[in-house]
């Protein structure tokens, strides 16, 4: 079988989309995860970003391995340079760790909660009950009307980012045990899932996306000897160093658009159109935002 | 190290259909299926396609610098079989080929309702 030139140029070309594409970091929700950088994502253009979901498992996310069956979804909104900001959209469990659980001899008791919060997040759960024995239909009524008590009486007296908290380090699946086990020996309580329906009203409160820019570049020049620094390793945690950008030092990325001083002046004081000009006769892709134009110049 | 991918293996009656993605699975890295690799069309879905699909996806990857994986795989789903007889085999063969299997999630569309299994109340009588 061999193959016609024809998809040999179609490969070819494949290729250079490849790598016409750029690394974004993905960054956590400013609350409560200070815009932590928790992986990276690829395209040709920031705004083909925008409603990607990114999912992580929660031990990731936190180190806790209690909850190495919790996935953690985040949705990315915009994006700032080469850093895409999200927002946290739900968690699940995996299906494979509720099915462990539900057995013969005993019940399952499930449902689905919509909740509006105080700061005005639509927000859904479902939660799970699995008791120790088979439990009477009455009894499972009353548990998951209590249940539903419980998460409506949290939801409605906090915000959507301290019931976040409470779902992750599960105080509201203590709280509808303790309210419902006085009913029937209880087994475990999960929240098999949660959903953000619709944003309410966000507060910015925390460190600003500049602020751990810097504190991650000085640590970095803690790690390293503290030379001139290449702009491209600022916001790269030392594990995820792209190797690319090892192989190619000089490359700088958005940083430049913090850090004007570092930049040659004659291409800052050139138009965008200008500067498309000289890219396209340098053959190289002429997307996005200026200072992504000059870092790529500079390549 | 390099970079994470997800890999998606589809394993149906017919074929086995594998694409790698970056981790918001937006981003394809790349694709092999069955038919790729093998010359007769029931072999397509055959454990052996399966597993040189893998190792030709593992030198893909290794080609963009990933080695890293989480596999996602799924079966015929719906009111067919659940089980992706492919997927073992695939992942045996990438873990072989050096790929480092992150995680293994099994994504089968499984419905909680839905229409009866085909071939009636007696099953097929061949």
């Amino acid at each position: 079988m061999a193959k016609s030139a024809k998809s040999r140029l179609a490969a070819r070309k494949q290729r250079d989309k490849w790598r016409a594409k750029r690394w974004f970091t993905v960054r956590a929700p400013r609350n409560p995860w200070s815009y932590r950088n928790i992986g990276e994502t690829l395209a040709e253009e920031d705004s083909m970003l925008t409603g990607r979901v990114y999912e992580m498992m929660q031990n990731e996310l936190d180190g806790d391995f209690s909850k190495m069956h919790v996935k953690v979804k985040f949705q990315i909104t915009h994006t700032i340079g080469s850093d895409a900001i999200t927002e946290f959209i739900g968690h699940e469990v995996a299906k494979d760790h509720i099915r462990r659980q539900v057995r013969r001899a005993r019940s399952k008791v499930d449902d689905t909660v919509d909740v509006v919060t105080e700061d005005g997040f639509y927000i859904r759960i479902k939660p799970i009950i699995i008791t120790h024995r088979t439990a009477k239909s009455s009894q499972k009524q009353e548990m998951r009307a209590r249940a539903r008590d419980a998460i409506l009486k949290m939801g409605a007296t906090s915000t959507w980012v301290s019931i976040q908290k409470s779902i992750m380090d599960g105080t509201l699946e203590n709280a509808i045990k303790d309210s419902i086990s006085s009913i029937h020996p209880v087994r475990a309580v999960m929240l098999r899932k949660s959903q953000l329906i619709q944003s309410g009203v966000t507060v910015d409160d925390g460190p600003t996306l500049e602020e751990i820019r810097a504190n991650e570049s000085t640590q970095e020049k803690d790690h390293g000897d503290g030379d001139a620094v290449s702009e491209d390793e600022i916001d790269i945690d030392s594990e995820s160093i792209t190797p690319n950008l090892q192989t190619d030092p000089e490359t700088p990325t958005n940083e430049t658009a913090n850090n004007d001083n570092e930049t040659p002046t004659d291409y800052e004081s050139m138009t965008v159109v200008q500067l498309k000009e000289l890219l396209k006769s340098a053959g190289k892709p002429v997307s996005g935002k200026k200072a992504d134009l000059i870092s790529r110049l500079l390549e | 190290m390099g970079r994470k991918a997800v890999l998606h293996i589809f394993t149906t009656y017919n074929n086995v259909l594998m694409t790698a993605t970056d981790l918001t699975g937006a981003e394809t890295i790349g694709k092999v299926s069955g038919g790729m690799i093998t010359k007769k069309g029931s072999d397509k879905s055959s454990q052996f396609a399966a597993m040189r699909s893998a190792e030709r996806m593992a030198e893909l990857l290794f080609e963009k610098e990933f080695d890293q994986v989480i596999v996602k795989y799924r079966g015929a789903g719906g009111n067919r079989s659940p089980n992706a007889p492919g997927a073992t085999a695939a992942i045996r063969a990438l873990t072989r080929a050096g790929v480092q299997v992150s995680r293994i999630e099994d994504v089968t569309p499984i419905p909680t309702d839905g229409t009866k299994k085909k071939g009636g109340r007696r099953g097929r009588r061949v």
